[in-house]
């Protein structure tokens, strides 16, 4: 008898709405439960002078201790620490930062598009560290290429092999002369340099280049304040067979048949979920292999001296770009393996921290420097490991009484030895653009503030090691995937937001072939 | 440097977040359309409490606060035009901040004024809030240091390098700061989108 269920998908952010864009125009009848609700542009924000918020731009004290990106004008959008606790173990903090709306984290993303590369596909091919994935970049880079018109990708084509180019629209800007320096400064010391690669758009997200498409063919309903407690299973066929919600505001709990069930909650939502659902866990591998990317924040502060004085001469200062891995690519060269990545941008005033005066000498020193700031972050990959986990702690429960997730992730001597010499290269590298080095530091900031959050659910060729096929399909149930971030083998240095927007449509067309086939 | 490049660079500074607009003393809406007060509208016109009212005092003891309000004019003074710690009404706004921030912002503040007032009678046998800024100078000497990521160990020059970032902040960030720029700098703007809560 044929099963008239739709597919349910859970989460709207880059692997929900790309599995609903895809589905969808198939012809697929697809039902999407989202945590949050609907941004509403006209009605939910106001234009409004800092000087007119309560806490005059400080926010309110303690609301987001974990959630560094939130501001008093935005605090509304990120999801509400108290109602959405989690634990870890005191002295390894974990920064959660999570958005529970149509489009999710797309909503805020930096959207850096950058692809991984055969170093991460098949990493341990290289260097014999961590494990492959059970796809190449040959696999995945047709989706790229389908992906990054959707997304309208601007950048430049360098034929890297570490970072693949792409289908985008080439920025031929020209450089400020302050970048211009910097950039002969990254050459003369073999560096590797390119533009930013970015999606574009007053919007770039999931809301309004996936969603829309999607509702338009009349094969998708969004249901929103939807938070989902548990996909149920059939122990008869052993199979997925629906999903049990409730609704945010009157918690009343709901359930929905389903055909199959595509989880894209985000990296660490999605791994909560299996797990109170008690699937997909044949391996004993859900929940580990967590992992993220190092950011090392202003790595270092430099001034450009010809822009002191306040007013910097005309095509001096301005731009920015970006410097992928370099490291190990062709032999082990350093104390740490894999490598790092540095974003970089000439203007704009380095931060009074950063100035050790007060008073009078304050405001004229930072006027001098007006515009006169280069700075560099570094981002670096995070070798996954076992011990990097996530389990359940059912001593503590959310506002919808779903017990909530205890995160254990800690960096290595590996990840510190790679902040030291990315401070030590950039410090070079700006010194050799002639540029006054004002602070550099290689503190990491603590794992999940990229919120590049990575693996728990994490693919594989073996069902003994791994939670998910190469399609994304759970080993353990055919008509179970899992399409965000948790499904990753490692990470790179590279924003992950392309790869998951990849993935999932490379997912969603291959479940579209087994249902035609009749085996989902 | 001409004043008005100064207060154009001061307006532009990157960690105050976000850097007022030229703001009116009191705002009105919808005058355009039909008259501010109509009716059918409601947009009338509004003020900020800060442009007509003081805020209470509520969280530090009488000592405290008079050597935060000493400190504010001395790490942000007004100059050329530029309103200062005062004007801005910051002092009364960190004690109102600080009355509702974690207890580890609030031991660092409290301890650093009473700091400060130990020092002052040590040295001069006054409190803080008398001391002229030539002699608060050696107290405060720790904010010349060089920065460094993990900052100081001691708690007292701890607290003086937040309240200089606090200071700024608040300052900037002020009525009194945005009304005082409004035409200076017509490209400056520290507005943003406010979200409501969404349902």
């Amino acid at each position: 008898m044929p099963n008239d269920n739709p597919i349910v998908i859970i989460g709207s952010g880059a692997a929900g709405g790309m599995a609903a864009y895809v589905l969808t125009k198939l012809g697929i009848k697809c039902v999407m439960l989202e945590a949050g609700p609907l941004l509403d542009l006209d009605r939910d924000r106001v234009l409004k002078p800092v000087s007119e918020l309560p806490y005059r731009g400080f926010g309110r004290p303690g609301q987001f201790p974990h959630v560094v990106q939130a501001s008093e004008f935005d605090a509304n959008l990120w999801a509400d620490e108290k109602q959405n606790p989690y634990t870890y173990d005191p002295g390894n903090q974990y920064n959660w930062v999570r958005i529970r709306l149509v489009g999710g984290k797309t909503l805020r993303w930096g959207r850096a598009s950058w692809r991984l590369s055969d170093y991460e596909f098949k990493g341990k091919d290289h260097d014999g560290m961590g494990d492959n994935w059970p796809i190449s970049y040959a696999d995945l880079a047709p989706f790229y290429d389908r992906v990054e018109p959707i997304f309208k990708v601007v950048g430049r084509k360098e034929g890297f092999p570490q970072l693949p180019d792409g289908v985008f629209l080439e920025d031929s800007s020209t450089d400020s002369q302050s970048v211009q320096r910097f950039l002969a400064s990254a050459k003369k010391m073999g560096v590797p340099t390119t533009k930013q690669r970015r999606s574009t758009g007053t919007f770039a997200s999931s809301a309004n280049l996936l969603l829309p498409d999607a509702v338009a063919t009349g094969n998708l309903q969004i249901v929103t304040n939807a938070v989902v407690r548990e996909i149920t299973k059939d122990k008869n066929t052993g199979l997925v067979n629906g999903v049990s919600f409730l609704n945010r505001h009157s918690k009343q709990e709901y359930t929905i048949p389903a055909r199959a069930v595509i989880v894209g909650a985000s990296c660490l939502e999605s791994t909560r979920l299996l797990l109170n659902s008690g699937l997909a866990n044949s391996s004993g591998i859900l929940g580990h292999y967590l992992f993220d990317q190092i950011y090392v924040k202003n790595v270092v502060t430099a001034i450009v001296p010809e822009a002191r004085g306040g007013n910097a001469p005309r095509g001096l200062m301005g731009g920015g770009g970006y410097i992928p891995r370099f490291r190990n690519l062709q032999t082990r060269e350093k104390n740490f393996v894999r490598g790092y990545a540095y974003d970089f941008g000439s203007g704009g005033t380095p931060n009074p921290k950063y100035l050790p005066l007060y008073g009078d000498a304050l405001v004229k020193e930072l006027a001098n420097l007006n515009n006169a700031s280069f700075s560099m972050t570094a981002m670096g990959e995070v070798i996954p490991r076992h011990e990097n986990h996530v389990r359940i702690d059912s001593t503590v429960k959310d506002e919808w009484d779903i017990p909530a997730l205890h995160i254990t992730h800690k960096y290595t001597d590996n990840e510190y030895a790679m902040a030291i010499d990315a401070m030590n290269v950039a410090d070079e590298l700006c010194h050799g653009a002639g540029f006054e080095v004002i602070a550099k530091h290689a503190q990491m900031v603590p794992p999940g503030e990229s919120i590049h959050e990575l693996g728990g659910c994490r693919m594989g060729a073996d069902p003994k090691t791994s939670v998910l096929n190469q399609h994304n399909q759970t080993h353990d149930i055919k008509n179970l995937f899992v399409t965000d971030g948790s499904a990753f083998v490692s990470g790179g240095s590279q924003n992950p937001t392309m790869t998951i927007l990849a993935l999932s449509m490379r997912a969603s067309e291959y479940l579209a072939q087994e249902m035609r086939k009749g085996n989902v | 440097m001409k004043r008005r490049k100064l207060l154009q660079s001061v307006l532009a500074m990157p960690a105050l977040a976000a850097v007022p607009a030229p703001a009116p003393a009191q705002t009105t809406y919808g005058a355009k359309d039909s008259g501010a007060g109509s009716p059918d509208n409601f947009k009338l016109p509004t003020t900020a409490p800060d442009l007509v009212a003081q805020p209470g005092q509520h969280f530090f003891t009488g000592d405290q606060l008079a050597a935060l309000e000493r400190l504010g004019g001395i790490l942000v003074p007004s100059s050329s035009g530029r309103p200062g710690s005062r004007e801005a009404n910051s002092p009364k706004f960190l004690e109102f901040l600080l009355s509702c921030s974690p207890n580890d912002r609030q031991t660092l503040y409290r301890n650093g004024l009473d700091g400060l007032n130990t020092e002052a009678r040590k040295l001069h046998a006054k409190a803080f809030a008398d001391l002229t800024a030539e002699q608060a100078g050696p107290i405060l000497k720790p904010i010349e240091a060089a920065w460094t990521y993990a900052g100081p160990s001691d708690p007292f020059a701890q607290f003086l390098l937040a309240a200089k970032e606090d200071f700024l902040r608040a300052t900037v960030n002020s009525h009194a700061h945005a009304t005082a720029m409004a035409g200076v700098s017509r490209g400056s703007s520290g507005l943003g989108y406010y979200w409501f809560p969404i349902e």
